[in-house]
């Protein structure tokens, strides 16, 4: 932490000491240095932030305040132009493969989740590509969650119009994953480089297991995509053979692979998948659809 | 091995350890037998002969070495599953009371159910995880293999539905599982006619056939492939705010229209559309007249501790911490709501720990503990072990239950006012006209029957359960301790 003569400063929210650091400009992103935490966090412990009873007791207002304004419209129309877009804007509906979900007609609802966002990299990223999908990040650290949340909020400062369609959830995606999201409400789930614990005890901490699948499988549509990603070759291999033995996923073939666009953004998109790629690392993805169930 | 109990003699001669387990109490389907599970004991009367019977094991451990936490009968009544804190399923042949399989498991479990044809016998344990072990004796070992896990999550409860197709689930995480129990005939090309009632579990390619075709017995074997299980959740139940603590079906089973009611840290009663995952009705336990005028200090909401159902479905009786006595709703059919029937208060002031209805409509409830030693993660010698089992079933023997019965009396109203039978009054038996009378309570209360004792021990063992569901809350300083002395290492000793 940077010290400043300020005796007070530690004990200041990470936004104000922020603030003071740069010298009182608080327009700017957030700084990743002042939200350093460590890699790993214990799932298995109980922390304490508040969880909805059910997915209807969640108010995703606070999260996408444009969206639940009261034109619905709002959510049909294209994005306003803007000089500043890095990216161009693309259609949901182009490139994929997958059955094309029909834009959202009433309430809109969250389509998208990143199972350990991280700082936000591959939310950032994808907010401009499907900038009709609602998508959450999902992170168990509070300083990084917390990074993330100002991360979008100066964001959507500077980019008037823009990344309104992503947010930051501070909670354990393997407890309460249910209490969030509806039976067969996303079309896409994320779980890059996800915290391989490597002692053999450990293994059942990790975020695929036959277990969560099941969960996994009951929160998403038929046709979702699941996208899984690692630079650590065992835990590659443990992904893959989990999602080949559970009989609600098939992986997606090659061709599928290279038409989708989303499937370059895992290695590109995040930190931890940049970092990889200047280290030359290998990267092992296994990427698979929600089938129906063969009942 | 002495283990550290709390024992300053004490209170009133009662062994208050860190651990008390609840008596359980469970009933024959046809009425046949009762048994009453305290500590590592089965205390098992036999009403037809009115004597109590003597159990017989062969299996190797040959007894509980610690408190069993889960019974359960299967639907007719021919087999009954024990298991508990020594990581034991026992499985008994109700005919002779003997037992036919023990089997270690990894984790403590939690609760049992049969599958509807009693083919398999299902456990959740301590970690969230069910596991299922098919019924059928052989030689050699059977392992259990797992069907499904909550995450993390202690499972409180495991029920089999009544058309025999779905898992429902609850655990402390206050969520209310329905998994599916998946089959496909198509996929077997096993060549023979089957009658229309069938079961199978699909994705662990092994049929579980529920036919009167003899020889499809041989193709149940055991799974090619463990790792498959019930892999498909079907609906979530979330409503509770707080640990849910039992699960019951209400509504006739014949009319196959089953709703499902469960119980909770939150104190209420909630009723269920299982199917659609949609709750019905909320019953507050809190609200009730009677319980409200108890103790006034403490103001913390009391828990639902237990649910039992009647046979005809209609009456829910509920069991609440710190009420020494028992809560009956009515469960109407038509409107879909639970309204209060009666709080039946017992003669002395002891919550039970345990209820079952049987099929005649009386309503059995049992209240008592033992201690529940725990060995721990250290190595134990052979020897170490035989000790312990043995003081475990020596606790089981002295420790002292109550047992209770409560029936409905059906008021003597001739003529038209016959109607008003259907709500009829349940009241509490008087101690001497129990069936089995004098034998019955010997063999299940054990050889003293002192209230103050039983007390203390049904008290403790609802406090044990309260720290188990509840988030622990440590201070900053003992989560300082607790990360310098973690342990990492498996088997070595620990220190300090």
């Amino acid at each position: 932490m940077a010290d400043c003569e300020d005796g007070g400063f530690k004990g200041k929210r990470r936004s104000e000491q922020q603030t003071l650091a740069q010298g009182g400009n608080q327009k700017g992103l957030p700084r990743k240095r002042f939200y350093r935490a460590r890699a790993h966090s214990n799932p298995l412990s109980d922390s304490y932030f508040p969880v909805p009873n059910n997915p209807s007791d969640c108010d995703w207002k606070e999260h996408f305040p444009a969206f639940f304004k009261d034109n619905a419209s709002e959510v049909e129309s294209g994005k306003p132009a803007n000089d500043e877009a890095k990216s161009e804007v693309r259609s949901s509906e182009s490139g994929a493969v997958v059955p094309s979900f029909p834009a959202e007609k009433s309430v809109p609802k969250v389509r998208f989740a990143d199972i350990g966002c991280g700082f936000g990299g591959l939310l950032v990223k994808l907010s401009v590509l499907y900038p009709d999908k609602l998508m959450v990040g999902m992170e168990l650290r509070d300083k990084v969650s917390e990074y993330v949340k100002e991360r979008i909020l100066a964001l959507r400062l500077k980019y008037s119009g823009q990344y309104e369609n992503i947010s930051c959830l501070r909670t354990n995606a393997m407890k309460y994953l249910p209490n969030y999201f509806e039976k067969g409400q996303l079309e896409k789930m994320f779980f890059l480089f996800p915290d391989p614990h490597f002692k053999e005890k450990n293994h059942r901490r990790r975020i695929i297991s036959q277990a969560l699948l099941a969960e996994y499988a009951y929160i998403m549509a038929i046709g979702g995509i699941i996208y899984t990603i690692t630079d650590v070759e065992e835990l590659g291999e443990w992904m893959k053979s989990n999602l080949d033995a559970h009989p609600l996923f098939e992986p997606l073939s090659e061709a599928e692979l290279a038409k989708d666009p989303v499937v370059d953004l895992l290695t590109s998109a995040t930190e931890e998948g940049q970092k990889v790629a200047r280290n030359s690392g290998e990267t092992y993805r296994a990427i698979y659809r929600r089938i129906a169930s063969a009942v | 091995m002495e283990p550290a109990t709390e024992d300053d003699g004490g209170f009133m001669g009662v062994h208050v350890g860190e651990n008390m387990a609840p008596a359980l109490v469970s009933v024959h389907p046809k009425g046949a037998h009762i048994v009453v599970s305290i500590g590592a004991g089965l205390r098992i009367f036999d009403f037809l002969k009115n004597t109590p019977v003597a159990v017989e094991d062969n299996t190797t451990p040959g007894k509980h070495g610690e408190a069993i936490r889960a019974v359960a009968f299967n639907e007719e009544g021919t087999l009954f599953a024990s298991a508990g804190d020594d990581k034991l399923v026992k499985l008994w042949i109700t005919e002779t009371w003997s037992c036919v399989k023990t089997t270690r498991l990894p984790k403590k479990v939690t609760s049992v159910a049969f599958s509807k044809d009693s083919k398999w016998v299902l456990f959740a344990d301590k970690f969230g995880a069910v596991h299922c072990l098919p019924t059928e004796v052989k030689d050699g070992k059977d392992e259990p293999f797992q069907l499904l896990a909550h995450c993390c999550s202690i499972i409180t409860d495991l029920e089999v539905t009544s058309d025999g197709k779905y898992i429902v689930t609850s655990d402390r995480d206050f969520k209310i599982r329905v998994s599916t129990i998946m089959g496909d005939i198509s996929r077997l090309d096993v060549d023979c006619a089957l009658g229309s009632t069938f079961q199978l579990f699909e994705l662990i390619l092994c049929v579980v056939a529920f036919t009167e075709h003899e020889r499809l017995d041989q193709v149940s074997v055991f799974p090619r492939d463990p790792l498959k299980g019930a892999p498909e959740i079907w609906k979530y139940c979330l409503g509770h705010s707080s640990f849910v603590t039992c699960t019951a079906f209400v509504g006739k089973r014949s009319s196959g229209q089953q709703f499902l009611v469960s119980g909770s840290g939150d104190s209420t009663v909630r009723l269920w559309d299982y199917y659609n995952g949609k709750m019905l009705d909320v019953f507050y336990t809190g609200e009730v007249e009677e319980l409200r005028n108890g103790k006034v200090e403490d103001d913390s909401s009391r828990a639902v501790s237990g649910l039992s159902v009647s046979p005809d479905g209609s009456v829910v009786a509920v069991l609440i911490e710190r009420f020494s006595g028992v809560l009956l709703l009515h469960y109407d059919d038509a409107t879909k709501k639970l309204t209060h029937l009666e709080s039946i208060f017992l003669s002395e002031q002891v919550s039970p720990t345990s209820l079952a209805f049987d099929v005649d409509s009386r309503l059995w409830l049992v209240a008592g503990a033992a201690e529940s030693i725990e060995l721990g993660d250290q190595l134990v010698t052979p020897e170490d072990a035989a000790a312990a089992e043995a003081r475990a079933q020596m606790v089981a023997r002295t420790a002292v239950a109550h047992v209770r019965l409560i029936r409905k009396h059906t008021s003597d109203l001739g003529g038209e006012d016959n109607a008003r039978e259907t709500l009829a009054a349940y009241k509490l038996c008087e101690e001497d006209s129990m069936p089995g009378g004098e034998s019955l309570r010997l063999a299940l209360q054990g050889s003293r029957a002192d209230a103050g004792e039983v007390a203390v021990a049904a008290e403790a063992a609802e406090q044990a359960m309260r720290k188990l569901m509840s988030k622990r809350q440590y201070t900053i300083e003992q989560r300082e301790n607790r990360k310098r002395f973690r342990n990492d290492k498996k088997l070595e000793n620990k220190e300090g």
